[in-house]
């Protein structure tokens, strides 16, 4: 039994307490641990391989909404509970924004993809040794509302926006059942799509993979889940740059970077990949590190990952940019409005001292190590 | 026969510095300055959540750490990443028994490879970082460190734990 699962019980009792001053006390929600309540081991107990009702990383859920998708279709959502309800509001609200007549289900596919890497993000307390997630990180619901999500939100809210569309669509987890994604069917093939690994950069390095890219990355059962075979509607595979001399790989990135994309594809073949493959290697590396430092990249990396397609290589480099926030300017505060705003934290607090009082600001500024110490 | 007598004096005193290093072993230290001084120790930490066994549900929280049964620990504390998106990670698990110790360094390593298999999905950086981590023993203190100046928090314990003896 994982040690986890052995805490469930006592997390609700975390839940129930609520805060216990301590920021830990904040992280444990009543609701996860509501439906967490049925446990880890009972969810998780069947070897038998299944695509919902499984429980993630110990805490996230992969639940069925085919009864929103369901909904939908017909037009009849008076079985909804209130939840659903609004679940299905929001996610007509993206569908009416990004869906157009004479699509097709790739078209369609790609929106919500693009749609889901550029407004959703990471739940940042996922990755903590006691997680501090938000409420309803995985399921689409706390996903659309939120716009937080962890690995199971991502794949739950892209398989609901599929099955909207009439497209099928499963949640695939990964054997160690610490991941999970989804499986796309187009024109009778099925497609790997990992939004997680991509949200943020829309790189499409995760967007209809086959079974020869993804298992690179993950091992998964496949006498259960379809197998994914075509790379048709793969899009790195479609919009690769075929290069036959390492040497002119530099150009290629650095121009697309120029372009303003956010990922270049570039394909070698399995010859050149073989017989140069420390080359290619030290020679993406190299940009990465160049394109970091000198291409206006101060907020934002360049980085690279390579797959093994159709007998050929294709090297995805992704091109991640922060949003830079021009709009701050920390330097407008007058001595007469920091004192306005201590006269009424005063009025309200009563006499404090002050972090300006202290010196924080002066002593955080400088690299003196006594300083830093005296700051605790 | 002086030499019999030898023996069993060198025996006895034997048994009494065994009977002394026992009882130090199992001695219990101030863990929260002990927390505080390994911190201290490097200045390259990120914002750090911290955890300890006077926390409010500690015997739960420290499910996140350790399988080990709470029963047989005397105190715990850990600190980490607030947002996880890095390994750096400090934590000491005091045990009752030395004899328990070796249990709570296995679960230390456990909870390491918990948090490489993370890493390797989420974020593969720091997967290098969460690999080498130092988890080692002294006395009835199990400690695991992922920091990249680990051997100058190392030392921060090891003279906090002296300076306690």
């Amino acid at each position: 039994m994982s040690k986890k699962n052995i805490v469930v019980g006592c997390l609700l009792a975390v839940a129930i307490a609520g805060t216990c001053g301590n920021a830990v006390g904040a992280v444990v929600l009543a609701h996860k641990m509501q439906t967490v309540e049925k446990t880890v081991s009972d969810l998780n107990a069947s070897n038998e391989t299944r695509e919902n009702d499984v429980v993630i990383d110990n805490d996230y859920t992969i639940r069925s909404t085919e009864q929103i998708s369901d909904a939908y279709k017909s037009g009849d959502t008076s079985s909804l509970s209130a939840e659903d309800q609004e679940t299905l509001q929001m996610a007509e609200d993206v569908l009416n924004e990004i869906i157009t007549d004479g699509m097709s289900d790739y078209d369609k596919e790609k929106a919500f993809y693009d749609w889901m890497c550029a407004n959703l993000e990471t739940d940042s307390g996922s990755m903590a040794v006691v997680p501090t997630t938000g409420n309803d990180v995985d399921n689409p619901h706390g996903v659309l509302e939120n716009h937080k999500a962890v690995c199971v939100g991502y794949a739950t809210t892209f398989r609901m926006f599929m099955q909207m569309m009439d497209i099928n669509c499963m949640v695939c987890h990964n054997v160690e059942e610490y991941h999970s994604w989804d499986l796309v069917q187009l024109d009778g093939n099925w497609y790997h799509t990992d939004i997680y690994s991509d949200v943020g950069v829309g790189s499409y390095a995760h967007f209809n993979m086959d079974d020869d890219m993804l298992s690179a990355e993950q091992d998964w059962d496949t006498d259960f889940f379809p197998a994914a075979t075509s790379l048709e509607y793969n899009l790195l595979n479609k919009e690769a740059e075929d290069c036959d001399d390492i040497y002119e790989i530099p150009s290629i990135v650095k121009d697309a970077i120029e372009d303003g994309k956010n990922s270049v594809s570039i394909r070698v073949s399995e010859d050149l990949y073989t017989n140069s493959y420390m080359q290619l290697d030290t020679m993406f590396t190299e940009i990465s590190t160049a394109a970091s430092a000198n291409c206006d990249m101060e907020n934002g990396y360049v980085y690279y990952s390579s797959y093994a397609m159709e007998g050929s290589y294709v090297y995805v480099v992704s091109i991640e940019t922060y949003e830079e926030y021009d709009d701050v300017d920390d330097d407008t505060i007058t001595d007469e409005e920091t004192q306005k705003i201590q006269d009424a934290v005063t009025d309200a607090f009563g006499e404090y001292e002050s972090i300006d009082d202290m010196g924080y600001y002066e002593e955080y500024s400088c690299d003196d190590a006594e300083a830093m110490e005296a700051m605790g | 026969m002086r030499r019999v007598l030898t023996i069993g004096v060198a025996c006895v005193w034997t048994c009494s510095m065994m009977t002394a290093c026992g009882q130090s072993e199992t001695k219990t230290v101030d863990l929260p300055a002990l927390q505080t001084a390994m911190l201290q120790a490097d200045d390259t930490f990120p914002e750090m959540t911290s955890i300890d066994s006077t926390t409010e549900n500690a015997d739960s929280l420290f499910s996140y750490l350790s399988d080990m049964d709470y029963s047989l620990i005397s105190g715990y504390f850990m600190s980490y990443t607030a947002d996880g998106q890095t390994a750096d990670e400090i934590a000491v698990i005091q045990t009752k028994n030395a004899s328990d110790v070796a249990t709570a360094m296995d679960s230390l390593k456990d909870h390491v490879s918990d948090r490489v298999s993370m890493y390797q999905t989420y974020n593969p950086d720091e997967v290098s970082r969460a690999e080498d981590a130092l988890v080692f023993s002294e006395g009835n203190l199990a400690v695991l460190i992922i920091s990249d100046h680990q051997q100058d928090v190392k030392t921060e314990f090891m003279n906090f734990i002296s300076e306690e003896n």
